[in-house]
């Protein structure tokens, strides 16, 4: 590449992520140590009311249990993702490039159409049920819509590709001589995938999960359609005060709280990578 | 002599209906140094994949230690291997690396370290048993996986090119290292490489593969001097090539006309008259002579010097014959023999060679 391409290039990535990636994050700090107003955004005096405010304990709860549905989705998309990343990073070219259209197919259509889908599937009279009761499985339909098992459900399978990608990066270039080495030296195939694949693809299973973490937390469209009413995520709440109690120094705190959070989980997954090249790390 | 610890029997392998190795016998003795030769392509990788038991053969047996290695997965062969690319994991440390073959085998922690520290100093890294593979020189690299792959005491250790990613000094060392460790080990080694310089200097056994099929098996001066092939003299060493039709034969010699001049050789594999052959003379076997050097120019065919190329312990000589064929010429400095080895080009010599030294083998196209 020509230097002068190369930095226009570099450039404009740099000035699109200031504008609408730094800047407006820096804004939302701003705002967040704003007193806040129902008439106005903010009112221009310092305060760290917003974050004080955040200890409430109904934000707490909500704080904890979008956690824990954050945890589960991911989870759930490492369980689901690895294996089939592993899978198709070792088919024939050819196979790869239609499995990834495949799997990408799907996002030609928007997520809130497709929420829409999950739930004519989910329903109590739903494919999904229908099915399960024709086939004998079940004499009682199931009552999976607007529960929280449908939030996790329609996350996951929202989620899935962004964990999948990273991993499948990850582990296409992976070295085969590394697996036939481990295979030579009498490794079973559980201790090659627990001593040579897992830890050498974590770099992909952490960009999978930090690309799933954060969105499984806020994607507010989902819990709100999957979930019903009773649902309420860190996305929603931010949601509602911004667009609903117009209480945008509040929304502000919270989000960035949430980013806090983030930064701090992947700092001590760098530190402890780092700690652990230097450290004589133990086999079992 | 000592027992055959691998035999193979008929192995075959074809993929996706193009014969990759074709009816291949061939068995390695113990504490034998056994290299496979070939160019790339030849299968002599896919071979040595077959005894670590990372491919199958579509036919054939392999006995590995007298045991039928059909059923066996790689961990379960006494036999280990030391990968082109090394393969060493770069997540873990030099000791790690080492350690890991013994940690599956169960081995206890206290015995792990004896025995990898002692590896180790056997290829002198003891004090770099806590770096990662990223920070060793390539040299370095190499003699951690040679030994992980040792430290396992296989009775074979397999070698997939292993040299051939250094530079060339140290690829001369890693000659003499690999030679001088697998005498102390005294384990067979099988070899795979296609530089055949390496193979002659290293081997006890080469075994020459060309196209999925063994064209010949011997020590490196069988193979050198006696090549039974006219692949295999082409592939191993220079040779100059004369394509010729015996004038006249009998059970013991050959009547032949080498640039208009008769010579009669032996017979060595009861050639007839009207036979094509290629009668073969390596470089270093070939004389050159300035006029001022000989009394009659009898015997000796004339050619011209187009290339002198000083090699500090040879002067190597491209030579032009009469007809336009090119010729190559090795001729070493010799000072007690007063022979005049300045040549200059252009001038006009004579050559000839050491009757008995040349190779005849049949005319191939």
């Amino acid at each position: 590449m020509k230097p002068k391409l190369h930095y226009f290039s570099v450039g404009l990535i740099a000035t699109w992520l200031g504008v609408f990636g730094l800047l407006s994050f820096l804004l939302m700090v701003v705002i967040s140590f704003l007193q806040q107003d129902p008439d106005h955004i903010a009112l221009p005096y310092f305060t760290f009311q917003n974050y004080i405010d955040l200890l409430d304990p109904m934000f707490l709860k909500i704080f904890i249990k979008s956690f824990y549905v954050a945890i589960i989705v991911t989870g759930g998309c490492l369980i689901l993702g690895y294996p089939f990343a592993y899978i198709l990073s070792r088919l024939p070219e050819k196979l790869q490039n239609i499995s990834l259209l495949l799997l990408l197919l799907p996002f030609w259509t928007s997520s809130v159409v497709r929420s829409y889908a999950m739930m004519s599937l989910l329903k109590t009279k739903g494919l999904l049920n229908t099915l399960l009761l024709s086939m004998g499985i079940i004499h009682q339909p199931l009552q999976i819509l607007f529960t929280p098992t449908a939030v996790g459900i329609g996350l996951i399978y929202n989620l899935l590709p962004f964990m999948i990608l990273p991993i499948y990066v990850n582990l296409e270039r992976f070295d085969i001589a590394l697996i036939e080495a481990a295979r030579d030296l009498g490794a079973k195939w559980t201790t090659v995938f627990r001593k040579v694949i897992i830890p050498l693809s974590m770099p992909g299973i952490v960009g999978g999960a930090t690309l799933v973490f954060l969105p499984s937390m806020t994607l507010f469209f989902i819990s709100d359609l999957l979930g019903g009413a009773k649902s309420l995520l860190l996305g929603n709440l931010i949601e509602n005060q911004f667009l609903m109690a117009n209480n945008w120094p509040r929304g502000a705190a919270t989000s960035v709280l949430l980013t806090l959070i983030m930064g701090a989980g992947l700092l001590m997954y760098w530190k402890r990578t780092k700690n652990k090249e230097a450290e004589h790390e133990a086999f079992l | 002599m000592s027992k055959n610890i691998i035999e193979l029997h008929g192995i075959s392998k074809s993929y996706d209906g193009q014969m990759i190795l074709d009816d291949i016998n061939l068995t390695v003795r113990d504490g034998e140094f056994l290299t496979l030769l070939g160019p790339s392509g030849c299968g002599k990788t896919t071979l040595l994949r077959m005894l670590a038991g990372l491919e199958k053969p579509s036919s054939g047996k392999i006995l590995i230690d007298g045991r039928d290695a059909a059923g066996l997965d790689p961990q379960e062969r006494h036999v280990n291997t030391v990968f082109q690319s090394y393969a060493l994991f770069p997540h873990m440390t030099v000791f790690n690396n080492v350690a890991f073959g013994l940690r599956c085998d169960g081995v206890d922690e206290e015995a792990v370290k004896t025995r990898v520290t002692e590896m180790l100093r056997m290829v002198r890294l003891t004090g770099y048993e806590n770096r990662k593979p990223a920070a060793l020189s390539g040299g370095q690299q190499q003699r951690v996986a040679i030994a992980r792959a040792v430290v396992k005491e296989p009775i074979v250790l397999l070698l997939d090119e292993p040299l051939s990613s250094l530079d060339y000094r140290l690829r001369k060392n890693m000659q003499i290292e690999l030679k001088e460790l697998q005498r102390k080990l005294g384990i067979a080694f099988v070899f795979v490489t296609h530089d055949q310089e390496e193979a002659l200097s290293m081997s006890d056994t080469i075994v020459v593969l060309q196209q999925g099929k063994v064209v010949q098996q011997g020590t490196p001066r069988e193979i050198y001097e006696n090549p039974t092939d006219i692949s295999v003299a082409t592939f191993i060493g220079e040779s100059n090539i004369f394509d010729l039709v015996i004038e006249e034969a009998n059970e013991s010699e050959l009547k032949i006309t080498v640039e208009s001049i008769s010579y009669t050789v032996r017979n060595p594999a009861h050639f007839k008259t009207g036979d094509k052959i290629h009668l073969l003379i390596r470089p270093e076997d070939t004389r050159v002579y300035h006029r001022s050097e000989i009394e009659t120019t009898e015997g000796l065919f004339q050619a011209t010097v187009t290339q002198v190329i000083y090699k500090g312990t040879t002067v190597d000589l491209i030579l032009k014959l009469p007809d336009g064929k090119r010729l190559s010429a090795t001729e070493f400095f010799d000072e007690d023999n007063g022979e005049d080895v300045t040549y200059t080009i252009g001038e006009t010599v004579w050559i000839s060679w050491p009757l008995g030294w040349e190779v005849v083998l049949p005319y191939e196209t």
